[in-house]
């Protein structure tokens, strides 16, 4: 019989800042708020991801599909 | 002030109200939940005890009121629902985020003693109960889930499969590569067709696979008591009919994530996929409508899933049986070992090379690539745009 372990679920929440165009749709569909849209010193629009989102993602990946430059990845690890 | 009432508050649920919280600032929001909100994907570690509860306050903090209650009736004559607890709430717009329960085969004798995994208190059951060894009807997505809460605990997981591993999101010899990893972290499988589900065991094609804790994984049933007694269309008259906004045969209340079809983004016909990603953006294109908007986010078949040992699962668009049943005729790559995974395949159409399908299973995590597939697959592009460099164009 196995032993029991700690089991643990990891989620980031990433925004590829080079590739982000600062549309916010990200921000617009998370349920969860995720996502924020900040300007950058540049003066660029940007989405930032907020303290503690692996905590609270829902892992629906929505954020993930509306992206329009698959600057949003959510990596998920099992352990 | 029009009032939006959003029954039910899974994620579904939870998105609809975020989304018209800041989308329809003239109306008066309220959701109906029978169970406060928790991230169901994570129900796995939920079995070991951690904190899987999420906050609603960001969404109360704008205005949408939460009752903690359960929605026994819709009165559609008189827009309104009516509560447990008596009260009614008149509506101008009704969202139904009703979800789907675990489904029971009635071709299984005595299913109904085998456990779903689908609410915290079946992670807590798991918890408590400290089974030695589980036996799991079924080879979906959650039958996997419920081998590593299994294995967790310190239990042995057997699963019992009819056909194959995730059928509908892996290429059939991926489903052999997963099993085969599986088997190697310690879940037992059993290929046959379950007959009965006893006290203690189940029965499959003449043989007993004994347990102490025996759960359903075959899938799920939508929840359409409420719809269907309100008069609502169904589809296939197991799910909620609704169009590609999310509208139902009233036109005043949508149906949104599990409850309801959604649209597959390779033949455009009405679908299912029991997935989160399709409720979120259900329930935006839902919140758009009721706003006036025309525009819909087309709903993907997209699968990303990780399991223990680091084992992850990728899947965009039609596997090569779902395509030919389709009426596709479908030719596929081996894409194995490269930027796409271990084991990976892609599906396309063999006339046009139109880009159909993706399945992957991998030891690492492909990052982008499988976003990137899934979006080449609704933009309907070809196959030879998104070959790897080292297979022949």
């Amino acid at each position: 019989m196995p032993e029991a372990r700690e089991m643990v679920h990891e989620v980031k929440v990433t925004v590829d800042e080079n590739r982000c165009v600062g549309c916010g749709l990200c921000e617009q569909v998370c349920p969860v708020r995720n996502f924020e849209i900040v300007t950058t010193e540049s003066g660029k629009k940007k989405s930032r991801v907020t303290e503690g989102a692996g905590e609270r993602c829902f892992c629906c990946k929505a954020c993930e599909v509306i992206c329009p430059t698959q600057a949003v990845v959510i990596y998920e690890g099992l352990a | 002030m029009p009032d939006l009432v959003i029954v039910g508050a899974g994620l579904g649920g939870l998105a609809a109200a975020w989304d018209a919280a800041r989308f329809l600032p003239d109306y008066k929001i309220k959701v109906i939940g029978d169970e406060r909100p928790y991230v169901r994907h994570k129900l796995r570690v939920a079995v070991v005890g951690k904190d899987i509860s999420i906050s609603t306050k960001h969404i109360e903090n704008l205005g949408v009121e939460f009752v903690w209650d359960k929605v026994t009736k819709i009165r559609r004559e008189q827009r309104e629902v009516v509560l447990e607890s008596g009260e009614k709430l008149n509506y101008d717009h009704l969202i139904l985020a009703t979800g789907s329960q675990p489904s029971r085969p009635k071709s299984i004798e005595g299913i109904e003693k085998a456990m779903g995994f689908r609410r915290l208190e079946d992670a807590q059951r798991i918890r408590e109960e400290k089974p030695s060894r589980v036996a799991i009807i079924g080879a979906s997505f959650v039958a996997l889930h419920v081998a590593d809460s299994a294995l967790a605990v310190g239990a042995e997981p057997v699963i019992i499969v009819r056909s194959r591993l995730v059928r509908k999101s892996l290429e059939p010899e991926l489903s052999q590569k997963l099993e085969e990893r599986l088997k190697e972290l310690g879940v037992e499988f059993v290929h046959a067709k379950p007959k009965s589900v006893k006290d203690n065991a189940v029965e499959a094609d003449g043989e007993v696979i004994e347990a102490d804790l025996i759960v359903t994984a075959t899938g799920v049933n939508p929840d359409i008591r409420l719809a269907k007694e309100a008069g609502l269309e169904l589809i296939w008259d197991w799910a909620v009919k609704v169009d590609e906004q999310g509208r139902t045969s009233d036109p005043r209340i949508f149906a949104i994530g599990d409850v309801a079809n959604c649209y597959c983004p390779v033949t455009g016909k009405p679908d299912y996929f029991g997935i989160g990603t399709v409720a979120t953006l259900m329930a935006y294109n839902a919140v758009k409508a009721i706003q006036g908007s025309k525009a819909v986010v087309k709903t993907p078949a997209y699968i990303k899933d990780a399991f223990m040992g680091g084992n992850f699962v990728f899947r965009a668009g039609l596997v090569s049986p779902q395509a030919e049943k389709a009426g596709f005729n479908v030719e596929r790559i081996d894409v194995s070992g490269t930027e796409y995974g271990d084991h990976a395949y892609i599906v396309y159409e063999k006339e046009t090379r139109r880009l159909i399908g993706f399945s992957s299973v991998s030891n690492r995590d492909i990052g982008s690539k499988a976003i990137e597939l899934e979006k080449a697959i609704r933009l309907k592009r070809k196959v030879d745009d998104v070959l790897p460099s080292d297979i022949g164009r």
